[in-house]
């Protein structure tokens, strides 16, 4: 740890804070259908949208309607891409003659990016054509993280409404977070990653000798080893700069490339890793000040910052400090931090980001839905690994995924409020809406879903070794913490991964899938329950006993709320897993 | 053969998650009712 990474961890902080407020005002100006400088170039264009498919823009949904349109629109284009997939060697932009791709393999991948996990059991540059990545992949990029968006507004206009039954339009809130936000956004991050030397082209991939001829053995299914002589090497290409740019500000984080924001074709400089960390986080934060502008109460938008602030510096923190000690079990070996080293531990990590944005790469990624990795999650130190799991542990409320992380800290604070209220003795009030029993138990059902896919899937994956283990790479607790982030990026729609296990057979690719599904839309489902609810609520003046929600009390409430149902939910699976391997590690055991 | 599977099963989870929807209206309605 020295100064360099503090200031590079405060800067990115400080870069945040600024932007949250424009960001979120512009936001709520968006989705309020007030006036914005985008308004001449992109008014005609949604116009012409809802002509074209005959969508009444002056329809109010109710939060039913609202669901079952945003379950049919991602069914279909689920299904839509399955197709695409499949039938890949037959259509354009395919010059490299690439195969279709497994069903099982391309129900997962369509399953990943319909539900923005982005969760790659492939070698993309391998496997998909460039019309897939552009066409079937880029498109879920922008749709997956508009339809967040549409849902966290949803949510806001339930507690910001009074005495109505609807929550909006999902069409309407989608095609203008497209239109509005997304695309702009893109375009110019695109340019910019361009600018730092993301490659952005259709050519066929580049085949280079190699000055030193490699040696590779490789060992089939059957236990049998052969070993070749590599002299060449294909160097993949395509149009990285602009899915790099969704990537990001979608909190998709599904790499042009195997080997993702590492490869230096996706992020070539320390300021296209900035920039990449900032284009995480920047809607996720400015839905803060969204939440503060909608419901007029802009103390509270801070207050709800602030608690993401908190946790976002306990993760990064913790891993900074775990990943930049040296390696107990290297005797004898030089790890401290000097100029000619990063020190600490640099196995998994690029030597051009080195440990500090490296550490503060993966808290992101993973307090964000984003799952793009600068690092190997899988060779951080037990601790550091802990984090990026916790993290996504937590729900991904810790700023969040694009919409998803608003809406998943909102069922918190509903959380919140009702403890506060049986605290205090009184009726539990969130901005003058009174919590009542439906609004508790639709939002304990969000909280208990999430858990239930995790740790069942998990289990089954463990009990039964034919299905879960034989593509498991490591025994013990990191095997187990193998599993365990597997299916927890899959059901929080993260999609990084631990790596150490082979997760393209049959198994893993539909129960990864169908945990992807429940862990996106059947939280949704009740989470827009409680939106619609609170809508039709009247907002109650201020009284003596109302529980303030824009205090450090209430700050300070909301941590230890998703802290202690985090640690309570899943602390004995963390404990045989990275805290375990933590204390072996230091009696002289790996695995 | 895997291509049906693939889309019914798909079909069927969505099915189920707007049953869902409805069904978390109905206890909503009967919470209403209730009160």
């Amino acid at each position: 740890m020295n100064a360099n990474g503090w200031f590079q961890i405060a800067l990115f902080f400080g870069v945040i804070l600024l932007v949250t407020k424009p960001v979120g005002i512009y936001m709520a100006r968006v989705f309020e259908r007030e006036r914005t400088w985008l308004d001449p170039l992109m008014r005609p264009l949604e116009r012409l949208i809802y002509r074209i498919a005959r969508i009444d823009e002056t329809h109010e949904m109710r939060w039913t309607e609202y669901s079952v349109t945003m379950l049919v629109f991602s069914g279909v284009t689920l299904l839509m891409t399955y197709a695409i997939e499949r039938l890949q060697q037959v259509l354009p932009l395919n010059p490299e003659k690439l195969a279709a791709v497994a069903p099982d393999l391309a129900i997962n991948t369509a399953a990943s990016f319909t539900t923005n996990t982005n969760w790659q059991s492939y070698v993309p540059e391998a496997t998909m054509s460039y019309l897939t990545q552009m066409v079937a992949l880029a498109y879920h990029n922008f749709f997956s993280a508009a339809v967040g968006m549409a849902l966290a507004v949803a949510f806001i206009r339930g507690i910001s409404r009074r005495e109505s039954k609807t929550l909006g339009n999902f069409w309407v809130d989608t095609t203008r977070a497209s239109l509005w936000i997304l695309l702009p956004g893109c375009i110019v991050l695109a340019l910019a990653f361009v600018s730092q030397g993301v490659v952005q082209n259709f050519r066929h991939y580049d085949h280079a000798t190699l000055v030193e001829p490699q040696k590779v053995a490789t060992t089939d299914a059957a236990g049998k080893t052969t070993t070749q002589i590599v002299t060449t090497q294909t160097i993949a290409q395509g149009p990285v700069a602009s899915q790099e740019a969704i990537k990001m500000l979608g909190t998709n984080g599904g790499g042009f490339f195997n080997a993702n924001s590492s490869h230096p074709f996706e992020n070539p400089t320390p300021l296209s890793n900035f920039l990449q960390m900032v284009a995480i986080f920047i809607i996720p934060a400015g839905l803060t000040a969204t939440l503060g502008r909608m419901t007029k109460a802009p103390r509270h938008g801070w207050a709800v910052f602030a608690a993401m602030g908190v946790l976002f510096f306990a993760g990064v923190l913790t891993s900074y400090w775990a990943e930049a000690k040296p390696n107990p079990l290297l005797h004898g070996v030089d790890q401290r931090a000097s100029s000619a080293q990063s020190g600490g531990n640099m196995e998994g990590k690029e030597v051009r980001f080195g440990i500090a944005n490296s550490a503060l790469f993966a808290t992101i990624t993973t307090d964000a839905s984003c799952g793009a990795v600068n690092s190997m999650h899988d060779s951080y130190m037990p601790l550091g690994g802990l984090v990026p799991l916790t993290n996504i542990l937590l729900g991904e409320i810790i700023f969040g995924g694009v919409g998803a992380g608003m809406y998943g800290m909102l069922v918190f604070v509903v959380i919140t409020v009702f403890i506060a209220g049986l605290m205090v003795g009184r009726t539990p009030e969130y901005l003058g809406k009174k919590i009542e029993a439906y609004d508790v138990q639709m939002s304990m059902l969000y909280i208990l879903v999430f858990p239930l896919i995790i740790l069942g899937f998990a289990a089954i994956s463990l009990l039964m070794p034919n299905l879960g283990l034989s593509s498991l790479a490591n025994t013990g607790p990191h095997g187990l913490s193998e599993i365990l982030y597997a299916y927890t990026s899959a059901a929080g729609n993260n999609g990084s991964a631990f790596a150490g296990l082979n997760a393209n057979t049959h198994w893993y690719n539909l129960s990864l899938g169908l945990a992807m599904l429940a862990g996106r839309f059947l939280l949704i489902v009740p989470m827009l329950a409680v939106a619609g609810n609170l809508a039709t609520k009247r907002i109650a003046p201020p009284s003596p006993g109302t529980f303030p929600v824009h205090t450090t009390l209430f700050t300070t409430l909301l941590v230890c709320v998703i802290l202690i149902v985090g640690a309570l939910t899943f602390f004995p699976a963390l404990t045989l897993g990275p805290a375990l391997e933590h204390l072996l590690m230091h009696s002289g055991r790996t695995f | 053969m895997w291509d049906v599977v693939c889309i019914a099963a798909t079909a069927a989870f969505f099915w189920i998650a707007i049953g869902y929807t409805h069904a978390c209206e109905r206890l909503a309605r009967r919470k209403a009712g209730s009160q």
